[in-house]
């Protein structure tokens, strides 16, 4: 009997230690969604939209909200945070089919640091995931993508600047 | 006893087979080695395929996805215009790209309405470190350069239908419209998707020959991003040369290149940055993630 509790110990130790190395290589994915928790929003002009002009559902998981872009400062902003980061991610932005067209950066910030910006041509992308590309940052710390509607050079009130999901992929 | 060395056997076997699966786990991700040194990319070009009017999607997505491995470097001119509101919306950039040994860049692009105020922005990267200057915002900021090991491989758990498109160290984060010359995976891995393609004839684009495709984007998708796209693709190399987007028949964006230059050496000081006078320096300035 002594012999077999040996046997389960060791092999409960030889299974935890192996789950434990595995852990850092299964990637840990959280969706951030505009209006639920880790979003927070600055400004008052903002439209929620439900569906897209051929009426069917829009956003990835809808509503999507937007705003009016603005050519001479930034009226409107959201972001989409993860506290206690567990170190570098993957992220990537999704972009509806409509209500979506500026031309602007999305910053990248790990707690109150910008790490770097990455400009999508909203225009160019119709309900996909966008890739902003691989951020380390520094474990335990914040990581938030930001963006605005402040348009330098493009007219006010031509273009959309829409908020959907965002997705750390850690 | 028998009954014990069974229990044992068995206990054993058990962990061996975690053992395994773990290793395996660990051995077939990728995950924990997202970025390497910019010394470390292959320095290499791919044997030569061209395209021309009889190539088949295929051979075409191929030299779209691997279209950095076919020159060392690349210097041209950009010009681009869209319709925005009835008005013409400019963009102008000069660019240097080195694909190796160290990938940098160096683009230099002003922006604005046609007859108002262009704004500067500039991406200076020399494999180590890039600078980002916005004169718009009135700021610039320093990052590190990291650079994927492949710029086309996904990790495991993307999302379906996301695109990766960033990280051959030649990424030009501010360059918007300007980054599909040099990252034409961008072509085959977003607008060829769910799309109608037309392979057209070779024509001359930018003083080099050219594989016209005509794209047609799915229904849900034409609101967005047009009736038809065309492109001008480099049948010796892949990128993008030239671009007409069409809305309602009507033409309402295009880009195309000027002043070509493949493969002649550009000297390291042309990616040598310096900050701007009187610019404060992004992170030097109290932060706050959003305006209060």
């Amino acid at each position: 009997m002594k012999s077999r509790s040996k046997g389960l110990i060791l092999a409960f130790l030889i299974i935890t230690t192996i789950l434990c190395a595995s852990l850092p290589v299964l990637a840990a994915t959280t969706i951030i969604y505009n209006g639920g928790s880790g979003w927070s929003q600055s400004g008052s002009e903002w439209h929620s939209q439900s569906t897209g002009r051929d009426g069917q559902p829009i956003g990835y998981s809808p509503p999507m909200v937007w705003t009016w872009n603005n050519s001479s400062s930034t009226s409107e902003a959201g972001a989409w945070s993860i506290s206690n980061a567990s170190g570098g991610c993957y992220i990537y932005a999704y972009i509806p089919r409509n209500y979506a067209d500026v031309n602007q950066r999305y910053y990248i910030w790990d707690n109150n640091s910008i790490i770097a910006s990455s400009l999508v041509n909203q225009a160019s992308y119709a309900d996909q995931w966008i890739n902003l590309g691989y951020f380390s940052i520094v474990p335990s710390h914040t990581v938030r993508v930001q963006f605005d509607d402040f348009t330098p050079g493009v007219s006010s009130n031509t273009r959309y600047a829409g908020f959907d999901e965002m997705r750390f992929v850690f | 006893m028998v009954t014990k060395i069974k229990y044992w056997k068995w206990s054993a076997a058990i962990g061996f087979l975690f053992l395994l699966v773990g290793l395996a786990a660990v051995i077939g991700s990728n995950n924990g080695v997202p970025v390497q040194a910019a010394d470390q990319i292959e320095n290499s070009v791919s044997a030569d395929t061209t395209l021309g009017s009889n190539s088949d999607i295929s051979k075409i997505k191929d030299m779209l996805l691997n279209s950095y491995q076919n020159y060392d470097s690349v210097s041209f001119k950009f010009n681009a215009w869209e319709l925005i509101d009835g008005k013409k919306h400019l963009t102008n950039a000069s660019v240097k790209v080195v694909q190796r040994p160290v990938p940098m860049v160096n683009m230099t692009m002003t922006s604005g309405m046609d007859g108002e105020k262009q704004y500067i922005t500039q991406e200076i990267s020399d494999g180590k470190q890039t600078f980002t200057y916005d004169e718009g915002r009135n700021w610039y900021f320093v990052r590190d350069t990291y650079i994927s090991p492949d710029p086309k491989k996904m990790p495991a758990e993307a999302p379906e239908n996301a695109i990766s498109v960033y990280e051959n160290g030649t990424r030009i984060p501010s360059g918007g419209d300007v980054e599909l010359v040099v990252h034409p995976e961008l072509l085959a891995q977003n607008w060829m998707l769910n799309s109608q393609v037309s392979i057209g004839e070779v024509e001359k684009v930018a003083g080099r020959e050219a594989l016209r495709l005509d794209i047609f984007p799915s229904e849900a998708a034409k609101d967005k991003l047009g009736d038809k796209r065309v492109y001008w693709i480099d049948t010796q190399t892949g990128i993008i040369l030239g671009n007409d987007i069409y809305h309602n028949d009507q033409k309402s964006q295009s880009f195309v290149l000027e002043d070509v230059v493949l493969n002649q050496e550009i000297p390291k000081d042309e990616f040598v940055f310096i900050a701007p006078q009187g610019v404060p320096d992004l992170n030097t300035i109290h932060a706050s993630p959003l305006p209060e």
